[in-house]
Order: C-alpha cells, then structure tokens, then sequence
C-alpha cells in the first residue's frame, strides 16, 4: 500500500525525494504502475508522481542530437513533426503502443524504466543507438548524471540500470540520415490494444546494395528487447541478395531459440521470427528494393 | 412526421448515457450502505468441511459472514446453481460465503481471512472425460445433463445413395459475453419486502428468483432496473445469483446491500459460452444435392444446467444448417463438468453449429467441384419445406438472401491482388434461426405494454423489455407513435419497475420487437378506441372513421378536426381513464420430447454473409476486406437501428471468429481481464457492411418482424473461416482462428505446396 505521496513541480524537488526516499517509486503515466497497484502487485511505501515537472517533458533538437523528455507522452512522440522526420521508426512505434486513451498517459521514460520485452519503445530506439540520462543529487546537493547507451540500461527481464535515487532525466538520439532506410514492424493479436506478440526495427544504409551500417533489434522474443547481433554481423558489407535475406530470417530464429530454449510458444514464434525478420527488413528497403 | 423507418429517431436512452446522468447499478449509493464480498475457494470439486469466519469477524467494520446456512428460502433448484454452495464446491466460480462490511475493500479484505477447510474430490474437466465410465459425478448419478435429437428418414439408404460423403469434425471455444458493465445489485430492505437495483435483463426472472431465494412471495421483491451496461446474453443466471446474495445480506442487516463483480470475478464465476465439439458426417450426389446428414455434438455445460437445455435444444434443431435434407439424424450431447458454467451467450447454441454446418457446406462444394453459393441454392429451403423436426416453414426467405448476396458481394471473381507478404480469400455462409424463444422454453411467449395517457395530451409508456443498448424500448415508442399518429417527443418510457410495470418477458432469444413491437400495437389501438369513441360520439361520426395523423384526430378530407392534446382533455370529461393495455404473444408452438419432432419456432429467420480477408503470411494476422451481412428481418422498423444492431452482431462474432476465448486449465480460470480475453476494437472490425433486407414474405405476425439480435452472431464465423480456407487452401476447424492456427495453416499450405500455387497465380494475374 501506498503511504506517502509526493507531486514535485521541480526535477530538483524530485531528485531530493528520491535521494530522501531511497528506492521510492516513480510515477509517470501510471498505465503499467497503477493496474499493478490494482493486482496488489503495485509498490508499497513511497511514491513520488513525476507528472508536474516539466523539465521532464518535450523533445528538443540540437544539431543532430534529439532529446526526448522522459515524460513525454506517446501521443506526443506520434504527433512530432520533428520525429517523424528524424526518428520515423519511433514515431511509428508510438503509433501501435495501447489506445489513443493509454497514449494520452502512457510516457516514453515509463516504457523504459518497466522494462518489459514487449515494451513498444525499445527496438526503435536501439536502432537508433539511444542513449539515457540518469541524474542524482549527491551529499552535496549537486546533481550527478550518467549517460548510458540503452542496451547497458537494460539489465534483464523487468530490470534496468537505474539506481534507487536515480531518476531517468533524457532519452538521447542521433537523428537519422535521410539516406538511411528503417522500418518499425509489431504483431499483435489485434490492431489496437494489443501487447506486442513479436516486434521489431531495423535502420540499414546501403551503398550499391551492400549494406554499410546496420541496426537490427528485436522485442519480445527474448527476455529483453535486444538488438539480434548475428543478424547484424552476417549482413555487415554484405549484398542484400534474397538468399542473403533468407538467411538473416534463419539467424534470428536460430539466436532466439539459443537464447530461450523450446518453449510453449516456440512452435509460433520461431517459424514467425524467421519470416518476420524477413519481412521486417524488406520493409525497411521499402518496395523500392523487392526482393 | 418523419419517415422513422429509415430515419434515425432520438433514443430516449441515449441522452442520459451519453452525458453520463444515466445511473448504472455501481453508481447507486443508499445511507448505510454495505458491501458483499463473495468468498471462493481454488478446488474445482470439494466438500466444505468447516467455514471459520473468526478472523475476518475481527476486523473493525465487518458486519457479518453468511454462508449457505442463512439462505432463507430456496438455495437453488435441482441441478442448478446454488446462491451459496451446502456442502459441495462444483467449479471454482462458486460462492461459499460472503463477507458484509463497511467498505469495499474491506470485504474483499476479509473475504480473503475466511478460512474454508474442503476435501478435494476428483473431478473432469472435459465432457468426454465427464460421461467416461466411473467418473465422478456432479449431479447424481450421471454427468449426462441431456441429450436432444432429431430423427428424419433413413440416414443408413441417404449414405447409401451418395457419391461422395464427408466426414469432419468442428470445435469452438469458451467465449463470453463481455459486457462493459460487470453484474451487480443493491438491496434496499422496505417495510413490507425488498427493493432490488439490478440491472438484469429479465426484470421479473430476477424478481422471481430473489423471492425464492428469500423466502419471500413474489409481490413483496420490486426489481428496478438502472441503466443496463450491456448483456449480450447474459445478466441472467449471474446476476440472479448476485441480488440474491446482495438480498439475503440486506435482510439480515437491515441495511442496503451492494454487490457488484470485479471484471476477474465475471471471468471467474460468471457464465461463459458452450463449448461444442461436433462431428459432421455428410452425403452428397455429384450434382450437389444433399442425401443424407449426421451430427454428433458434445456439449460442455459446466457445473450447472442453467439453460443449457434450451440452448442445446436450440443447437439441435438447427444443426443441418438451412437445408432440405431427406435423411437426418442429429444428437448433441450437454455433460456436466467441474469448469464454470455454460448458458446463454448471444446466440444461443446457433453460431456453435452454424460455424460447423458452413463450414462443412463449403468443403461439401470444394469436394464437388462446385460452387460455393451454388450448392447452398441447390439445396436450400424453400416455402413450405418440411425440417428435420416434421415442421413445414412459413416466411422462408433464404433465397432472397442468396440473391442479394450475390448482387452485393463479388462471390464469383477472385479478390484483388493483394500485397506482397499477403494472401487474400473468399467465403460465405448462409442460415436460418428460430424465432424468439421457441418450444426450448415451456411458457407462452408473450408481452405487455401499457400506456397512460396524460391530461396534458402526453404519454407514458409501461414496458417491461430491458434497454441494453439495442433499441428495444424506442422501437415500442415508434409504433405507439406510428399508431395514435402522436409525435414521439410526446411519449415518454417509464423508469423500469416490477412494482407497477407488467411483465413483457425477458429481452432474450432476439423476441424484443416482436413480443412487444407487437403489444405495443395492441396496447396503442386500445387506446385510440377509447378516444375514438368519445369524439365519434361528440361529432355524431362512426368511431371507424377517425384518423389519428400529426398529433390530431380527423375525419375523411379533414371535415371535422381536433388536436391530440383536445380529445384527450374530452375524453377525460366522458371516460374515467385514458389508457390503453396491451398484451401479444407468439402462436404456441410444441415440441414432443418422445418422438423429437414439433413445431419448433412460431417462424424462422434467414441470413447469408460474405467475407473477404487478407492474410499476413509472416504473422498469420488476419485483416477484414469485406464483409457483408444480409439478414431477412421480415420488416424494417427503423433501419439504422437494425444496421446498428447487425453490426453489433458481426463484431461480436469477429472475437468469437478470431480472438476470444476463456482459457480454463483442470477447472482454473487462466483468463481473468481483458488484457487476456481480446475483443476486437474498431481498429479490428471494420469494412462491415450490415444489410437489412425486408422479403416479399413477412415475418408471421402482425407487424411481420423478425428478430435480428442473435442471428447476427452467427453468419460471420463460417464466412471467415472460409475466406481463410480459400486464401490458403487449408481448413481451420477450430474457433477461434488465433495468429498460432493461421500461422499453422500457412504452414501446412506451404508443406502441401498449395501457397507456391497461390503466390504463383497472383503473379500470373
């Protein structure tokens, strides 16, 4: 139960609370905390609500660095003019995330800190090399930050880097190129409403169709949204030809299972994340390079 | 006036829901209000040994814990559910005590420190397993709960007679009802008997039931109805259960009583959809006529019989699909098991074994070589065709439906390219469905409306049919509008209320606007008789002349005229009362439990559907292209409600199709929110096309309406579910058709090499 219940209107006030209430728990848009709360699966003790800081909140660029707000809302990130042409794969990923209802609430930084492997915010922005913002206020009263690249924040399933009097203050990306190709794909068992059954982004730069740089990630089919190496490795200075395809299909599955196992679900997912892997990157390429 | 058959007409319902001053049951709050908290146990099959209330009885604002042991009247009828459980747990829904208190969460919190010690017992969680020899048995002796036939000539010399026979067998899920409103009731103890807030779809079946479980005669229980948040079948036996509950703590406190579920404790206790598993065994001649048909079905009723007679018995007789079929022989099975009870979904028995006699009809004519819509006009019923229950049909409009289905929906061309990744198809299906509630249910199906005149010229309409949401009770007001030529903004519905309203049935079986569409005319002419007489007799006229049109009374070319609102203030000089009461009720109709045949439903209803769907071939996703759902309404009363309703109908059928199912492992409810039980939204269900088609034959009654309520549940599954075997060229046989069995019939098609053949051909086109 919770006994405490703190509104700062200042990322400050909110840095002192955390550091006075060690571990306390965060509130941002409340759409995984508050169902569990409901479950009693909630947090017990203190919570410190996030939603009047705005320092929180927007997303600015400078140069070609983005920074998105933790806070902010995936509605916000779906109505950004600025994302959809720096960063459309998160754009994209707003999109499918809940109902216009749960985008309204649910927040980015949210997504982030549960941590799930479903979580519609994480392959895109691994594609995108993200990096987070951590800040605390030490003994002194200065604040301390630490910027880790999004795959180090990720310490396992429902586990992240953050520290119990840290607060996730930025999310940071590079803005895409616009010679880059991408594409965001989930499936879900319906088209709104949906946890993601498998998800996944893919960012690719190709010169004569060998591909230059590549970002391939994955979300819910392991224990946490991964970037799928093999896949990267394999097309790395590669000709994307359709057996070279094919095969990038092959590597996801075979990674995937190394990594869980059969399971109940394998008989689905396995064949699905051959195909989706497939699918997923000829949609990066985008009609124009059928395969 | 307007013309409220094809124009939209207000809904007197929809003020108050949309600007949320309509009161549902949750909202209601009386001083000194408690709250009842159901205690259960996780054993699917127990006996209770003893039930410690100590520790819950210890908390501050606990007022009592009640057990079977202050039932005060009736606990249950044979076979059926109990208000609390005696002695013996039979699912894991079941209620062995409630808990009274201050709060809300408080009953929960002490329901959760009342210790029940039980004995598990052994227990089935399948009907094969259920009527295996030396089960353990629910209810007496047997877990067989019924068995319905139907018998028509000789099944062995059909079989005999065909070139090619089939045999298949078909299965659907455990589905619900869904409705956004969880059961709940509030009891408010009065003077001389109880007051009960529910918003049950049978006002006076809850009434009935409350009584009898307190011990109370039925004139001292007054139901009264807040605004339904949805049925959709149910509502029912559930919430029979929960104002029973709600009323024997109100009682014994002497205080009001609210209980209202949890979303998991409808998924929990609340009743579900049968399950069917059917096997189809089915004889043609190479031209497509049917020789012969059998069906065997097993039926998982749950823990309780509930209606399941009713329901299989439906099942049964509509088994063979609508078809002219010489030999038959249908048994369906019901078994009693230790899941959570079967009874009515919106449908009743017909989407089951309509998604299985449609499929089979579309394999019957891939088997042939034939087509589709073809096989089905071959042998479709016709007027005066004889069912397999030795009953000759009236009003038989299934051909018109396959006409128009074939004007409106492309079921000879292919479907358009699609994407490349994806595959598209196309299927149909077609049915008949009883009328209203039919022999399955022994009294006479019949309703009443009353109305009041006012002084003022206004008019207040008794009905007792329950507005879910469908129109029910405006469709009353636009026939006693139509039939005292009274503008509708002058009738008013009254509130819903057992103490003065008369019964008009429960708003089941789809008989809502024919019962009371129909009383509603008598009542209105009884009404104008009265007032016909009084201004005949004042302008020396025949009353037989007068015509009631635009709020007025007149007579032929308008020689003489008076306003409504005037001869209603005459007729209160001449008459005692203004008023007219109104009864109707169905022809009766029977059904012989010796030698399975009667007249099963005063008329039947038709519908056909097509559909076109697009599979994603890396994810099994099924997306909706077309789907169009005709459906023989006998007459239109107000068209976009009925669109609305068919539409309705369809969308539920799409979770049933394709995303909804009740997971239940060895008597544990797996799915207990909606996070897991996956309706479709409106992102799912769409390019819907409803159509309403009014016959050259009429429903027969004096209106001419059919029901359409529960028919537009059943044509969709099969459609799909044929579409996706013409995309892929494998069948699916087992609802729903989840993203895992496409996906698994995509691979069965690529094993067989059929998609090659597929992709191949798109290329060629």
């Amino acid at each position: 139960m919770i006994r405490e219940f703190f509104q700062p209107d200042t990322l400050i006030k909110a840095l002192q609370l955390r550091g006075d209430y060690e571990g306390a728990s965060l509130l941002a848009g409340g759409t995984d905390l508050v169902v569990a709360m409901r479950d009693d699966r909630g947090p017990e003790g203190i919570m410190i609500d996030l939603s009047k800081v705005h320092a929180l909140k927007g997303i600015e660029a400078a140069e070609d660095l983005i920074r998105i707000g933790p806070m902010t809302t995936f509605t916000e990130i779906e109505d950004s003019a600025l994302l959809q042409e720096a960063a459309g794969i998160l754009r994209e990923a707003a999109k499918t995330v809940g109902s216009p209802q749960i985008r309204n609430r649910g927040t980015l930084g949210g997504n982030l800190c549960n941590a799930s492997a479903a979580g519609d915010g994480f392959t895109p922005l691994l594609c995108l090399d993200a990096k987070v913002e951590l800040q605390s206020l030490i003994a002194n009263g200065t604040v301390t930050t630490r910027i880790l690249a999004l795959e180090d924040f990720i310490a396992g399933s429902k586990k992240t880097a953050l520290k119990g009097n840290e607060i996730l203050t930025g999310i940071l990306i590079q803005r895409l190129p616009a010679s880059s190709l991408s594409a965001f794909k989930k499936i879900g068992r319906r088209n709104a409403l949906a946890i993601a059954r498998l998800s996944g982004s893919c960012v690719l730069k190709l010169e004569n169709n060998v591909v230059k740089r590549i970002r391939f990630a994955l979300g819910a089919s392991t224990s946490v949204p991964e970037r799928i190496k093999a896949v990267e490795e394999y097309l790395m200075s590669r000709e994307l030809t359709a057996e070279a395809l094919a095969e990038t299909g092959k590597l996801a599955s075979e990674y995937v299972f190394s990594q869980t196992g059969a399971r109940s679900s394998s008989s689905y997912k396995l064949p699905v994340i051959e195909k989706f892997t497939v699918s997923l990157i000829s949609a990066a390429l985008g009609g124009k390079n059928k395969i | 006036m307007v013309n409220e058959k094809r124009n939209p007409v207000d809904r007197q319902d929809a003020y108050g829901k949309i600007t949320g001053k309509a009161k549902y049951v949750d909202d209601l709050k009386f001083p000194g209000m408690l709250y009842v908290q159901t205690v259960r146990i996780p054993a699917p099959h127990a006996r209770i040994i003893n039930i410690d209330s100590s520790e819950a009885l210890k908390l501050k604002g606990v007022v009592k814990v009640l057990t079977a042991k202050d039932v005060f009247g009736r606990n249950h009828l044979p076979n059926d559910k109990p208000v609390l459980v005696e002695d013996v747990v039979k699912c894991t829904g079941d209620g062995v005590a409630v808990v009274v208190a201050e709060t809300r969460s408080l009953a929960a919190k002490a329901a959760k420190l009342v210790k029940v010690d039980y004995e598990e017992l052994p227990a089935v969680y399948t009907p094969e397993e259920a009527l295996a020899a030396g089960a353990p048995a629910l209810h007496g002796d047997s877990n067989l709960a019924i068995t319905h036939k139907t018998v028509k000539g000789d099944i062995a010399a059909g079989f005999r007679e065909a070139d090619v026979i089939l045999e298949r067998e078909y299965a659907t899920q455990r589905a619900m009802h869904a409705a956004i409103e969880p059961d709940g009731a509030v009891v408010v103890p009065e003077a001389d008997g109880i007051a009960v807030y529910c918003p049950g779809k049978g006002p006076f079946n809850v009434k009935r039931a409350v009584a009898a479980a307190c011990g109370l005669s039925e004139n001292r229980v007054r139901l009264i109805q807040p605004a339904i948040g949805g049925a959709f079948g149910g509502k029912d036996c559930d919430i029979n259960v929960v104002a029973s509950r709600a009323a024997m703590a109100a009682m014994i406190t002497g205080r009001p009583c609210k209980m209202t579920w949890t979303r998991e404790e409808v998924l929990l206790e609340g009743s579900k959809r049968h399950p069917f598993k059917l096997n189809y065994k089915i004889g043609a001649k190479k031209d497509g006529r049917i020789t012969a048909i059998e069906i065997n079905g097993l039926a998982d009723v749950g823990a309780y019989i509930t209606k399941s007679k009713a329901t299989i018995w439906r099942a049964t007789v509509e088994a063979t699909g609508p078809y002219q079929i010489e030999n038959v022989s249908t048994t369906i099975v019901g078994a009693f098991t230790n899941n959570v009870y079967s009874d009515a979904v919106r449908g009743f028995g017909s989407p089951q074994v309509d998604f299985a006699s449609e499929s089979l009809m579309s394999e019957l004519a891939k088997e042939l070589g034939m087509d589709p819509l073809e096989i089905r006009r071959i042998n479709a019923y016709r007027e005066g065709a004889v069912t397999a229950t030795s009953q000759k049909l009236k009003s038989v409009n299934l051909i018109e439906c396959l006409d128009k289905l074939e004007e409106v929906f492309p079921v000879h061309e292919k479907p358009a390219a699609p994407p490349a990744g994806k595959v598209r198809g196309r299927g149909i299906s077609c049915i008949f469905r009883g009328e209203a509630n039919g022999a399955g249910v022994t009294t006479l199906d019949a309703a009443a409306v009353n109305l009041h005149i006012e002084r003022d010229g206004s008019i207040t309409v008794l009905t007792g049919i329950a507005e879910m949401g469908q129109g029910g009770s405006n469709i009353v007001l636009q026939m006693v509008s139509k039939t005292l030529g009274v503008s509708i903004e002058n009738l008013k519905v009254s509130p819903l209320d057992t103490a003065y309203l008369p019964d008009s049935g429960a708003t089941v079986g789809s008989r809502g606007t024919i019962t009371s569409g129909n009383a509603a005319v008598v009542a209105a002419e009884d009404a104008k008789k009265r007032i016909a007489k009084v201004v005949a007799e004042d302008w020396g006229v025949s009353p037989e002349c007068l015509i009631f049109e635009n709020n007025s009374v007149f007579t032929d070319h308008k020689k003489k005229q008076i306003s409504f609102q005037d001869a209603v203030t005459l007729s209160y000089t001449k008459l005692p009362g203004v008023f007219g009461y109104g009864w109707w009720s169905l022809p009766p109709v029977w059904w012989d439990f010796e030698n399975n045949c009667g007249d099963t439903y005063a008329s039947f209803n038709y519908g056909a559907c097509g559909a076109e769907v697009e599979i994603d071939l890396a994810s099994g996703k099924v997306e909706i292209i077309d789907v169009v759902a005709i459906h023989d309404v006998g007459r239109i009363l107000n068209e976009p409600e009925v669109r609305a309703q068919i539409a309705g109908g369809g969308s539920m059928a799409y979770g049933f199709t394709l995303t909804e199912e009740v997971d239940i492992r060895k008597g544990q409810v797996k799915t207990l929110n909606f996070d897991g039980y996956l309706l479709p939204t409106t992102m799912d269900f769409k390019n819907f096309r409803p159509i309403p088609l009014e016959p050259q034959k009429p429903g027969v009654n004096p209106l001419g309406v059919k029901g359409i309520g529960e028919s537009s549940t059943a044509t969709f599954a099969p459609a799909v579910i044929n579409a996706i075997e013409n995309a892929l060229g494998v069948r699916i046989r087992k609802l729903p058709a989840d993203l895992e069995s496409v996906f698994a019939a995509i691979q069965e098609s690529e094993r067989l090499g059929y998609l090659a053949e597929i992709l191949k051909g798109e290329k060629t086109q």
